[in-house]
């Protein structure tokens, strides 16, 4: 008799509640971020909430910090005011040129407007507010408004803030909108059209009424992405601070207010400064509100809908037959709407992507020629300068934060899609998708206040001050949805059969995830990765109060660091000739390095989707 | 797949290899964080690069306005602010509680020049009064009747005047709204002399000395008040004031020079002026040669400083006092009286170190 055959060892399962262990602390790192973002805010804007009617922070737009006023209706009024020019002029553009794509453009014209798209959508904030401020208020603006008389000499001001908003969440409507109308089912359409129905009614009656919901759910990010936009605003709005309800007039905005002050309050200033960092949760609450609503919308879209038949008059006398002349009338008249339509879809397709040249075309104009070896080796004070620091110092921060961001965010990942029965899932996804939505100021607020000046320290003790911590823990917050979602969905594509293969053969779920399902997903998931530091690199608004500028190349993580977005902001208003020369080079330099990681990214993918905005 | 691994490792590649690291050996210069004033900046840069050569120690100075410096020097976030408005009583009191006595040692002097951007106007002369009512838009036309008259024979303009302010805490505007307030009783009312006051409706704002050079270069019609080193590099023509003594008088380093020796001579018994042993007001000074709107700025500092980096600020404030000087005249600003100088030194002499 032959002893059986010894079986072999099961692979140890220390390793895999290990592994399970990691993911699940991941998960729940990014929960304790989301959970501090909104306790660091609240406890901060504490003493002013308890006080908010007595220092009449909504009611009244009397903004004096030295006198103790902080009226800050005017600055709601800016947000609100510029928020709606942008909606106004986004929204009806942004949905023609997305019934135009979804239903008209040739495969051909589609593929090209997306990719455009896609690239104005990842154009740095910071470069739309340089090019509105020279070329759409100096060059476009102010001539018009000396045309018709309005006492507006630099054409700056609550509608220059508003174009360029509008010019920033056209992709983004867009992308969202043309998603919903992919998703109306094609019998909808062939219905309509064998009915008789021209191209254009089919569109106006069909395609956008059962798009609706998927439509204003996008208008709601969009509406959500431009109360909290910062640095264009800041750029163009006028930073005056009164109320005048004249679009023409100038003004200011939360986002442009909380980026002008909050670091100029000091120990002094605690009213101040609990009442600025209100406004940034203020800025939170409307974009979380967008989101919740948004996807409400979306639910409600996703509801199958059952229109009760209108009742049948059988009894009735039938109609008569329609008198043939007017229903040629008709078919005419019907046919004519129909071309009027289709040309006026045509031009506000034209229309969502011209900002783009018109912004490449005019930085490259005005920079590409600055673009010098002194650029990448010299200081700001050498002579030619340079912004070598700020491009080492962008690289670091980059760096630095996708070194926090993209072990954390896989991990979640993993999280939310390997261990979908964990209890931790929930409640991470949706905070991963929330964190997504906060405007970059925000995270700016929450670093500054967690690592710059802690709220904790008495008075004498020293944070982190302005530093490369500081700065790329804001960048790592803000790069860590992103991670999360890529490579979230890259790992559901990967299919149920390989892991069921691995399984079989004996792997344990640690084997498989990293043996089997990260390798199908990595392509994925890098080009994900690679989109979100294309994102981060061209940050600004967290930066000026957390990494700040420096006129030398950071030593340590602990000394304040330029970057190349904080520097083309900071000399982009310099009188001195050289100076802004190099804001131009920079600026080029910024939106090639951006574009060029979109570009790659996408050609290597080999995959060109209208995603511009699923790439947030 | 393996094509996009090799892009995402050459991609990686420098972020791994641009990371500074703990390159901070003891060879290393030491590195002093400043920030504050962009009135100073220009010739702040100019003596950080000639202090780099001369004395091997990196001054990193960063220009965010007065408001800035002194609320970063109070809660530690560097290690010296420059501001040119002196702290308040209040500011004063949060130093106190925060670190200790703070120092205020005058570093340079300079005019706030008025600069202007008019098609063919090249010479124009204001009082502080009419100037006080252009920026209380009481005056919104280039051809004011009371413009016209100070400015007789200039092709003055139908157009509408921009007034262009700082849009963050600023020393500069300290100086200048407290000449202003000196010269019109309703501009003293409100807005009042502060370093960010409430501007009426109508005046626009940007951040820094440079932002206002460069919205006046750029853009017709606009008025605005920078530090005179910024009216050179903006190549805009900058307005005679007329001073006490009733001449027009350009700003100048001369005409500087002319202000701080009438003003020097008072002790100044109003507040922040008096907190400070070494502040002074040298706005419409006494004189006919001088120029009304000029202002001193302070490097700003707690009187207990760390060892190893408060002897390297003492030592690059020192040679500021005194070898730095040589560079004012040619950046607009004005060197301070030997007097000062001497006076500055001793006050450095008094910090301590632990």
């Amino acid at each position: 008799m032959t002893a059986p055959a010894p079986r072999p060892a099961p692979p140890s399962s220390l390793g895999d509640r290990l592994f399970a262990l990691l993911a699940q602390a991941s998960g729940a790192f990014v929960l304790s971020v989301a959970v501090a973002l909104v306790g660091v805010l609240l406890y901060q804007s504490w003493p002013a909430l308890v006080r908010y009617g007595e220092l009449k922070v909504l009611t009244s737009s009397d903004w004096n910090p030295s006198e103790n006023a902080y009226g800050a209706l005017l600055f709601v009024y800016g947000t609100v005011a510029t928020s709606i020019i942008a909606m106004l002029v986004a929204v009806p553009l942004g949905v023609g040129a997305a019934a135009f794509l979804s239903e008209i453009a040739p495969p051909r014209v589609r593929k090209i407007t997306s990719f455009l798209l896609e690239l104005l959508a990842a154009i740095p904030s910071v470069i739309f507010g340089f090019w509105a401020l020279e070329f759409l208020a100096r060059r476009g603006l102010a001539p018009t408004y000396k045309l018709f008389g309005f006492d507006n000499t630099s054409g700056e001001g609550i509608l220059a803030a508003g174009l360029v908003l509008a010019v920033m969440i056209l992709p983004y409507i867009t992308a969202l909108s043309f998603d919903v109308c992919q998703a109306v089912p094609r019998a909808q359409r062939e219905g309509s059209l064998a009915l008789g129905a021209t191209r254009w009614q089919t569109i106006w009656k069909v395609v956008l009424p059962y798009a609706r919901p998927g439509i204003i759910a996008a208008c709601f990010l969009a509406l959500g992405r431009a109360a909290g936009e910062t640095m264009a605003v800041t750029m163009v709005i006028g930073n005056a601070q009164y109320l005048n309800f004249n679009p023409t007039a100038t003004g200011d905005s939360i986002p442009s207010l909380i980026a002008g002050q909050l670091h100029e309050t000091g120990p002094a200033d605690t009213t101040r400064r609990a009442v600025l960092v209100s406004l940034g949760l203020l800025l939170l609450v409307i974009a979380l509100v967008m989101n919740v609503l948004a996807r409400g919308f979306v639910r409600w879209l996703s509801k199958p809908r059952a229109h009760k038949a209108r009742p049948l008059n059988l009894t009735a006398a039938p109609p008569p037959p329609p008198d043939a002349a007017r229903t040629a009338r008709a078919i005419r008249r019907a046919a004519r709407a129909d071309k009027v339509m289709t040309g006026a879809l045509w031009v506000c397709q034209f229309l969502t992507v011209v900002p783009l040249f018109l912004i490449l075309g005019y930085i490259t104009a005005k920079g590409a020629d600055q673009v010098t070896a002194a650029f990448f080796t010299n200081l700001p004070n050498d002579t030619p300068p340079g912004l070598h620091h700020a491009l080492v110092g962008s690289v670091t921060l980059v760096g630095l934060a996708a070194a926090f961001a993209i072990p954390v965010g896989l991990l979640a990942a993993i999280l939310l899609s390997e261990y979908r029965n964990n209890r931790l899932v929930a409640p991470v996804r949706f905070v991963s998708e929330m964190l997504g939505n906060v405007p970059s100021i925000v995270v700016g607020v929450f670093a500054y206040a967690v690592l710059v000046y802690p709220f904790w320290l008495s008075p004498g003790e020293r944070g982190f001050g302005y530093s490369a911590w500081a700065g790329a823990f804001a960048l790592g917050v803000m790069m860590l949805p992103v991670v999360i979602r890529s490579a979230e969905e890259a790992m559901r594509l990967v299919p149920n059969s390989l892991r069921e293969a691995s399984y079989a053969l004996g792997a344990t779920r640690r084997q498989t995830i990293l043996k089997v399902v990260l390798p199908a997903a990595l392509p994925a998931i890098v080009t994900g990765v690679l989109l979100a530091v294309g994102r981060i690199a061209g940050e600004t608004a967290p930066l000026i109060l957390t990494a700040r500028g420096s006129q030398f190349v950071a030593r340590s993580f602990a000394d304040a660091t330029p970057s190349l977005p904080y520097y083309v902001y900071d000399f982009a208003t310099k009188p001195s000739e050289e100076l802004k020369n190099l804001a131009w080079a920079g600026a080029f330099v910024l939106v090639v390095v951006v574009l060029c990681l979109n570009v790659g990214v996408r050609l290597l993918a080999g995959k060109r989707v209208v995603a511009a905005a699923r790439a947030d | 797949m393996r094509r996009v691994c090799a892009f995402a490792f050459l991609a990686v590649l420098p972020f791994v290899l641009g990371c500074p690291g703990d390159k901070q050996g003891s060879g290393a210069a030491p590195r002093v964080s400043a920030g504050g004033a962009t009135f100073v900046d220009p010739i702040m840069q100019k003596w950080s690069g000639e202090y780099k050569k001369a004395k091997n120690a990196e001054i990193d100075y960063v220009a965010k306005g007065s408001g800035y410096g002194i609320s970063n020097v109070t809660s530690k976030n560097i290690d010296f602010g420059c501001s040119d408005a002196p702290m308040t009583a209040k500011e004063v009191e949060a130093a106190k509680a925060a670190g200790g006595e703070v120092l205020h040692v005058p570093v340079t002097i300079g005019a706030v020049a008025v600069i202007f951007n008019v098609d063919g106007v090249s010479d124009l002369t204001l009082t502080g009064e009419v100037l006080a009512d252009i920026y209380l838009r009481k005056i919104t036309k280039w051809n004011d009747p009371k413009l016209a008259a100070l400015n007789p024979g200039v092709p003055l303009p139908a157009a509408d005047i921009a007034p262009v302010c700082r849009s963050e805490s600023s020393g500069t505007t300290n100086i200048f709204t407290e000449y202003l307030s000196k010269k019109s009783a309703e501009f003293a009312k409100s807005p009042g002399t502060d370093k960010k006051p409430k501007w009426p409706e109508g005046v626009q704002g940007k951040p820094g000395n440079d932002g206002i050079a460069e919205q006046v270069k750029q853009v017709p019609n606009t008025i605005g008040y920078v530090e005179a080193a910024y009216a050179k590099t903006s190549g805009k023509p900058s307005a005679k004031l007329v001073n006490r003594g009733g001449k027009p008088v350009a700003p100048s380093a001369a005409a500087v020079t002319a202000a701080v020796e009438a003003s020097v001579k008072v002790t100044e018994k109003k507040e922040p002026y008096s907190l400070h042993p070494l502040a002074f007001s040298f706005t419409d000074a006494d004189g006919d040669a001088s120029y009304p709107v000029v202002g001193a700025s302070y490097a700003i500092l707690f009187k207990k400083q760390p060892k190893d980096k408060g002897a390297v600020i003492a030592e690059f404030l020192k040679w500021v006092v005194a070898d730095g000087q040589m560079f004012a005249t040619d950046l607009e600003y004005a060197p301070l009286p030997a007097d000062l100088t001497k006076k500055a030194h001793d006050l450095i002499g008094t910090l301590s170190f632990e």
